[in-house]
This record gives structure tokens, sequence and C-alpha cells, in this order.
């Protein structure tokens, strides 16, 4: 690198966001850069078109590129980038010889035949009972590859400095850089963009993203007709990434839907940036109350989801016929989402008669603050806890409930923001069963004895397809996968009914009609939908609900780590 | 007509035999002899020609497929579905050896396929990403890594 370009400032690293390996190269990458003052920008995915998306929306702020090791990116990735490279006249060094072959300015590597080579003998002595070991990493030469059409488009000569080295092999491939860099943007696709919390709460971003291909597959990974590619977004519930991704989206010509996760106030923020932009979103997660109802029949979100303006009072008359619970304590996150549940707990509540007491808490709390917090709300004489909080603040509150005396424990009638990760490892089964929690959850389980024909067939697609799951105890994080499914067999029953378009908006814009006035069932998981969506409008403020308050149940966790919904 | 010919005749006993040949197609295999399953994960130039290494490395021990090994390559093309789908398809009993391209695949392999020897390849950090554990020595996952420094990329 240092001898094509002495100057190296920002140098883009493309990787994969889930493959440890290459999260350890960056690093690797990023400690030797600072010492050499050189600014690594981390194009960090989960797919391929979210990669090529984010590099492209990059653009402009970095000098070459570097695709790592990792699997995602040894495959088309390699060949799309190189033409990225080529048609924006940006040097490209690759981990791989296969990507210079495609296009990449130049990598340095290992021989791919010797050290096969070297593992077919460590098999072989395996298989002869001998003893082997894995070698050290120093042990293979490396060679330095070069592709010499690239150097004349880029209108860069080798370096006296490269060329002295022995190692030195110049390629010569067949394919033309100008035929690579015309396949860039050729095809006729769609963008689906999934932009949720992947740093905070990844199961519940992955549990969507499974539910929302698992529909599409049915459909052959096309809507109207044309292939679809996923950019996989992490806003890491921070709204102005959420901002920047929606901007990304409004830029992109090829953007069809957006799907929100689990966190509300991105949504709720930015509403009426979503709606004036035509951003057709679709919510499988949040349930903040204002989500869907921005006051416009140009309103472009639809949710199926639990939502807050009924979750409230589902799990306030829980708390008040079912756990006896007379004084409730509203325990609510400061947020958006907080202040909707605030809003529909206290007239819930309130049209029962019941006293109740408010407390709200930030995200940063700490466990000790947990602790403080609910040993005021025993001492105000509450006998039940209404809580409204995501998974990292839920677990400081059962680990705090837990440090409690035991007959100072109460019980914690929460909203769903609990069920969003890894709660249940958390906080395991051995400490919750000296606790009383449930929390609200959509009527379907994989877990319920009763499932269907159409049940069984979708869970034993998800395990025959994800290595993860071998039965419905493994899927984490349902909820996610569940609504995202059923959301996105609606959104391929609508799309059916519209042609497709160049136009962008009038493709947007006919969908969320075809939404609205969608006639045909769907069936789904949760239930078979009849007309889910109507045009939103004061008067009928649930229109762009696809559930409704009879689709909710209380739920718990299980010895197994289970979601069992309490029917 | 011969009595062969005749036996032909008989439409179950020729449904029989054309069985037999087709089931001998594949008795190029050798029976009693080592199975291994190799698992080429990308179909680049790179990941072939890693493949056709670990062959000739099989071969400087006299390693040679339907001779005195049985070697069954499968290509994934990165299709992670298809894999899990073959992996859990399989029975731990049905290879000796599994030969591995890349980190994900090889701790797939690892997780799923317990008490098979594993050889990896294009693994670029073994010890840190826990597919290899030195204390660990009941299990014998072995391999080659791809790993050059960024001091020598740079």
């Amino acid at each position: 690198m240092k001898y094509f370009i002495p100057n190296l400032k920002r140098v883009a690293f493309v990787r994969s966001n889930y493959q440890s390996n290459s999260k350890f190269q960056k690093d690797e990458f990023q400690d030797f850069f600072d010492d050499y003052g050189i600014e690594l920008i981390d194009i960090s995915e989960a797919s391929a078109d979210s990669a090529m998306s984010n590099l492209i929306f990059n653009k402009g702020n970095f000098d070459a590129i570097y695709t790592s090791c990792d699997g995602l990116i040894q495959g088309q990735l390699e060949k799309d980038i190189a033409a990225f490279a080529l048609g924006n006249k940006l040097p490209l060094f690759s981990c791989n010889k296969s990507a210079v072959k495609k296009g990449a300015l130049a990598a340095v590597t290992v021989n791919f035949h010797e050290i096969g080579k070297s593992a077919g003998i460590k098999a072989a002595k395996l298989l002869e009972n001998k003893q082997t070991n894995i070698e050290g990493v120093d042990t293979y030469n490396t060679t330095i590859y070069i592709n010499a059409n690239t150097t004349s488009r880029l209108g860069i000569d080798i370096p006296d400095e490269i060329r002295q080295n022995i190692n030195l092999v110049i390629l010569h491939p067949k394919d033309n850089p100008e035929q690579i860099v015309s396949q860039v943007g050729a095809g006729q696709y769609y963008n689906i963009y999934l932009d949720s919390d992947r740093s905070n709460h990844l199961n519940s971003a992955q549990s969507i993203e499974r539910g929302v291909k698992l529909a599409l597959e049915e459909s052959g990974n096309k809507l109207l007709g044309r292939k679809l590619h996923f950019i996989l977004l992490d806003h890491a519930g921070n709204t102005v990434k959420a901002e920047q991704h929606l901007k990304q989206f409004n830029k992109d010509p090829n953007a069809l839907v957006y799907y929100g996760g689990l966190h509300s106030p991105p949504l709720i923020y930015l509403r009426e940036f979503i709606n004036v932009n035509k951003i057709l979103t679709l919510v499988p997660w949040a349930a903040g109350a204002p989500i869907t109802r921005f006051p416009s029949r140009e309103n472009y979100v639809f949710r199926l989801s639990v939502d807050d303006k009924y979750a409230g009072a589902v799990i306030a008359n829980y708390a008040l016929d079912k756990m006896s619970c007379h004084s409730p304590h509203l325990l609510l996150e400061e947020s958006p989402w907080g202040e909707s549940n605030l809003k529909n707990m206290t007239n819930a509540l309130n049209s029962r008669g019941v006293d109740f007491k408010v407390s709200r808490f930030s995200w940063n709390l700490n466990e000790v603050a947990a602790f403080d917090l609910l040993s005021n709300i025993k001492k105000k004489s509450s006998d039940c806890i209404l809580l409204v909080a995501n998974v990292i603040e839920s677990v400081k509150f059962a680990n705090a409930m837990y440090s409690l005396d035991k007959a100072d424990r109460l019980p914690i009638i929460s909203h769903w923001g609990i069920a969003g990760g890894d709660f249940p490892r958390q906080v395991p089964f051995d400490k919750r069963k000296h606790l009383n929690i449930s929390f609200i959850q959509s009527s379907f389980s994989f877990l319920d004895n009763k499932l269907d024909t159409f049940d069984k067939k979708i869970l034993k697609r998800i395990v025959d397809k994800y290595p993860d799951i071998n039965s419905a105890y493994d899927i984490e994080a349902p909820t996610g996968l569940i609504h995202a499914y059923d959301l996105t067999k609606i959104l391929i029953s609508a799309s059916n009914t519209i042609k497709p378009s160049d136009n962008i908006l009038a493709v947007r814009k006919r969908l969320k009609y075809a939404l609205e006035h969608l006639t045909q069932p769907v069936e789904g998981l949760v239930k078979t939908y009849r007309s889910p969506f109507a045009e939103f409008s004061l008067a009928q403020p649930d229109s762009h609900e696809a559930l409704g308050y009879k689709d909710y149940v209380m739920a718990k966790y299980g010895a197994k780590d289970e979601i069992l919904l309490l029917k | 007509m011969t009595n062969s010919l005749k036996t032909l005749r008989n439409p179950i006993l020729f449904f029989f035999f054309v069985g037999f040949l087709l089931f001998c197609s594949s008795c190029s295999k050798q029976a009693g002899v080592p199975k291994v399953l190799a698992i080429q994960w990308i179909e680049n130039d790179d990941f072939k020609s890693n493949l056709d290494g670990f062959i000739d490395g099989l071969k400087v021990y006299g390693f040679e497929d339907s001779v005195n090994v049985n070697l069954q390559v499968e290509k994934f093309n990165g299709n992670k579905e298809k894999l899990s789908q073959f992996i859990k398809s399989i029975k731990k009993s049905d290879y000796d050896l599994v030969f591995t391209q890349g980190t994900q695949v090889s701790s797939i392999v690892k997780k799923n396929l317990k008490n098979i020897p594993v050889v990896f390849s294009i693994v670029t950090y073994p010890y840190k990403s826990n597919l290899v554990d030195l204390k660990t020595k009941s299990r014998a996952i072995v391999g080659t890594s791809n790993h050059v420094h960024v001091k020598k990329q740079y």
C-alpha cells in the first residue's frame, strides 16, 4: 500500500460484522494504522448488499479500499467492490489473489494451494493416527499479486520497490475492466432496508431479518418481478444514525421498503421525515403508539406488532385482574416509548379508578441505581411494578429485585422489551424462579402444542435453514421473526396487485395504496389477515395496525429459557 | 437366446439388474477405507486451488481417492442454508475426517459434527476465533492459516 500511495490517509476496510476473524483483522489493521496516522473507515455489514451500499454512501471519505479475509467478501462482493473501485479510480487492496483477478489492484497473500496441501498432509497423518499440530502463521511464504489492467486503468506504475520483490506476480486477467464497471447498477432490483440495533440487541435484529427473508423466499426472493438486495444497517438505538440511514434510503433509486427494529424512539422522532419522503416503513417490533399515527393520508408507516395504545391497558388489566395488584407502580424509561406508555397506562388505570405511582429511569442506569429505585418503590407500599424497559435495563431491575429480601420482592408485569434479546441467559432460570416476571406478547408461539400444518411447515423450514436452531426452543427473540414473517407476507400479497415501475416513488406510492386496499386474505402465523390495513385518517387512527388488542397475551420465560404464553 | 438374456426378459429381474448396474456405477468408491468429507465453501480460484492442494497433500502420504480413501467433495458457494441442511442431514458415523475452509464453516462443523477429526484451511485467526484451543487435547482440530500480518501487506 505504502509504495502505491505514499500519502495514504484514509482506508475503507470492508468486512463482515458477524464473523469474528474479520473483526480480529480489522483490530490488527486499526492498531497498525494508528501508529502511521492512517484513519480506518470501518465498513462493517451483515450482507454483501449492505456492504456495497455503505461503501457507496461513504464515497469521498477514503483514499483506498481494503477487503478483508472473511467469507462475506470472497464471493460476488469482491467483483462488485472491484468494479466500484475501478469506476471511482480508487486503489483496491485485498486479502485474496482471486480479488486481484477480478480487478483489485494488489494483494499480499499466502499460496492457497500450498496451505491446502499442508492441510492435506495433516489429514493424511491423522488418518494414519500420527501426531500433527497446527502450523504457525508465519510458516508460509507470501506473494504479491498485482493486476496490470488495473494499474493502467488507474494510471499508476508499479513502484520499483515492489518490482524488486522476488515474490511478485503480475496478472493480466482476461476480464475487461470496462465490462466489469458496466455491470454495476445495471441490474433491475429493489433494495430492502433492515435498520435495527445490531450493536445492543442483535437477537431481535437477526430475528426480524430471518422473518423477512423467510417470507420473501416464498416469492422467489423477488417483489414486482425484480430481484431483491438486503441492506442490513445498525442504528445501535441512536436516532442520529437512524436518520443517516433514512437519508441513505432516500437517495437510493432502488430503495423499496424500510424495516424498523425494536426501538420506538428513532421511528417516533423521524416520523415526519419518513412520511414526507414517502419512505414505505414496515414495523415488526417497535410498539410506540405514535409511530403509525402520522396525522395525514400520506402516512407510509405500517405495523404488525404490539401497539402501545392498547398494550398499556392489557398490561395494567392483567396486573389488576390476574396478579391481584392494588397499588401499581409504573417504572418507565425516559424516552418517547416510556412517554407513550405513561399516557396509555394512566388512562387504563384511571378508567379502573386505581391509584398508582410513577418512576422514570434513563438508559445508562446501573444496578445500584436500580436497587435504590426498587427499594423506594417498595417503601411507597406499591405491590407490583409495571415495567417499560428493554433487555439491558430489564436485566438490571431483575438482578436488583433478586437482591432484595424475598419478602420485599414485587411482581414485575412488563412490556415486551424484556423479550428482545438474551434476558433469560443473563437472568438464568435458577434466579428467575425466585422472581415473578410476566410480559406482553402477541398470541402466537412455536411452542404452542396446537400448531397447525401451516405453522409446522414454517417451523421445519426455520430448523432446516439455520444451523443454530434445532427446535422451537432455540428460536431467540421469536417475536421479531413471527411478526416480520407475517408483515412481509402481507407486503408480498399487496405487491402482487400492482405493476412495477422505474420510478421508485411511484412504486412506493402504489404499494402503500395496495397495502391499504388489500382484500385477499393472507395466511400468517399469528392469524389469517383480512384487510389488515386501511387508509389512515384521524377518525380511523388504528388503520395502519395489523394486530389489535385481542391478539395480545401475557407470557413468562420457562425453565428452558423459552417464552410460554399464558393463554 | 441365451439363458441370461431370457432372464432379463423377466421385468422384475431386469429392474433388479439395472438397479445393480446403477449401484455399481458408484462402486468405484472402495469399501473399508477411510471416508473424508471435503467442504469447498466458496467457489472462487483461491478456494478451488486450496482444495486441489488438500488432495495433493493426501497424495504425499499415499492416499488416493477411490483407492485407499473415499473423498466426498461438497460445494456450497457460500450458501449457509445449504450447508446447514447438509450438516443436519449427515450422520456422524459417515465420515472419518472432515476438511473445511474458512472460519465460519470450520466452527459450524466443529460444533455440529462432534468427535470427527477436522482439518481446516483458510482460517485467518484459528486461535483467537477459538477454533483451536491449545488446552484441549481431546479432539483433533488442526489446520493451516492464511494469515498475513498487516506489516507485510502495508
